[in-house]
């Protein structure tokens, strides 16, 4: 799951959540420009294919902005 | 205290001491003589109330011919004139706990209070726990002596005609109806007393039942990117401009899958959302932010993903029950699963 309201994903048990930029443009950022927001919107997709293919044990959020070890949730219950 | 009160008690081939599985068939008939459990019913009411008769049925005829089994206890019931129906303890037990709910739905379609008493997680509460006054029980008959007296004590209540009290006062399982009232104090005083017992550790109740949201499995991780198709899915409310089929802008009742095999990216003036929950206007302008499937047609033609699924999956995901969001998850996985997808990325706003 892709989304800008990621608190709330997890704490209803969405497994792989990715945290997306804000409600009204999930996947992007008019105020970037174009260029700008093509990069930004291009990782957040390519961090949801990186959270399908970690094994995750329970809610846990990909940040985009991290590249590296996503943080697992271990209080969203 | 009144003697004339009248009560018929239903219990299965097992507790009316006819046999056990072996016995199961037997029809309906009724007994004019506390028979096996009876007997304890019969002494928990003492001067209260009179059991005139019991009607004792196999669990597998309750089942298996349930017409003619509703029929037959119909008849008796019209016979025996009880001012309250008891049906069970079933405790765990699945056809006996369903047959005490058709019991209790031919006594309400007689306009005869009822009540039946069984395991919370039976079959029969499952089914009919919203519909017909349950007694919650412990998982077996050792529990009998325990749950005779809220039985009795919610039987006499009905027989008398006197007001239903809430779930938890009265004792039977809530039916998830809502009356409005008027609490002895203000809400903050409530609230605040709550917080006080949570903190010093002391027992409260919820005003609100809590109910935790369901931990679901993970799926196993994709192996390889490139073998699979993932599939796109919003609950953004995105809909071909005009929205030509009419989806609504929120309650969702079902969703929509659109055809996206032919399309490198979600135009604008192409596509529009319809959702009460946000402001649409910049999906509108770029309907990728929430469907992104632009960004997906680059990474399949870079090897990155084996391919992006034919149908687009959306829906308005706003003032949806859980129940319903359920429904529909299971719909749209259902389908997934039948395109033979490897994997989905859902885009919520």
């Amino acid at each position: 799951m892709i989304s800008a309201i990621y608190d709330l994903a997890l704490t209803t048990g969405a497994n792989r959540v990715v945290r997306g930029c804000r409600i009204e443009h999930v996947c992007g950022n008019p105020a970037l420009g174009p260029d700008k927001d093509h990069e930004y919107g291009l990782t957040i997709i390519r961090t949801a294919l990186r959270a399908l293919t970690t094994p995750v044990t329970g809610p846990t959020l990909f940040d985009p902005a991290r590249a590296e070890a996503p943080a697992e949730i271990s209080d969203a219950s | 205290m009144d003697a004339s009160l009248r009560v018929v008690h239903f219990v299965n081939q097992f507790f009316a001491g006819l046999g056990g599985e072996e016995a199961a068939n037997l029809a309906v008939e009724v007994r004019r003589e506390a028979v096996g459990a009876t007997r304890a019913l019969v002494a928990a009411l003492g001067e209260q109330a009179t059991v005139v008769g019991t009607i004792v049925a196999g669990d597998n005829y309750m089942n298996d011919e349930r017409d003619k089994a509703r029929a037959a206890v119909r008849e008796a019931l019209r016979g025996l004139r009880p001012h309250v129906v008891v049906a069970g303890p079933a405790f765990e037990a699945g056809r006996y706990g369903i047959a005490c709910a058709e019991v209790c739905r031919v006594a309400a379609a007689e306009g005869l209070p009822a009540v039946a008493a069984m395991h919370p997680t039976a079959p029969g509460a499952m089914m009919y726990g919203r519909e017909i006054l349950i007694v919650p029980t412990g998982p077996n008959a050792a529990d009998m002596p325990r749950v005779l007296g809220p039985l009795v004590r919610l039987a006499l209540k009905l027989a008398r005609g006197e007001a239903l009290g809430p779930a938890e006062v009265d004792g039977y399982l809530s039916r998830g109806i809502r009356k409005s009232g008027v609490r002895a104090e203000p809400g903050f005083i409530r609230a605040l007393d709550m917080l006080e017992a949570k903190l010093a550790g002391r027992p409260y109740a919820s005003e609100i039942p809590y109910q935790a949201p369901e931990a679901v499995a993970p799926a196993p991780p994709v192996r390889d990117l490139r073998t699979i198709e993932i599939a796109l899915v919003t609950t953004g409310g995105l809909v071909p401009k005009g929205n030509p089929d009419g989806q609504t802008s929120g309650n969702a009742q079902k969703y929509f899958r659109y055809p996206i095999d032919q399309l490198q990216a979600l135009r604008p003036g192409e596509w529009e959302a319809y959702h009460v929950g946000y402001f649409t206007h910049l999906v509108d302008r770029n309907p990728n932010y929430v469907l992104p499937l632009g960004y997906m047609r680059e990474l399949e033609k870079a090897g990155i993903v084996g391919a992006v699924h034919r149908y687009a999956y959306t829906l308005p995901g706003v003032s949806t029950p859980v129940a319903t969001a359920r429904g529909l998850g299971e719909g749209i996985a259902a389908q997934l699963r039948e395109g033979q997808v490897g994997g989905c990325l859902l885009v919520s706003t």
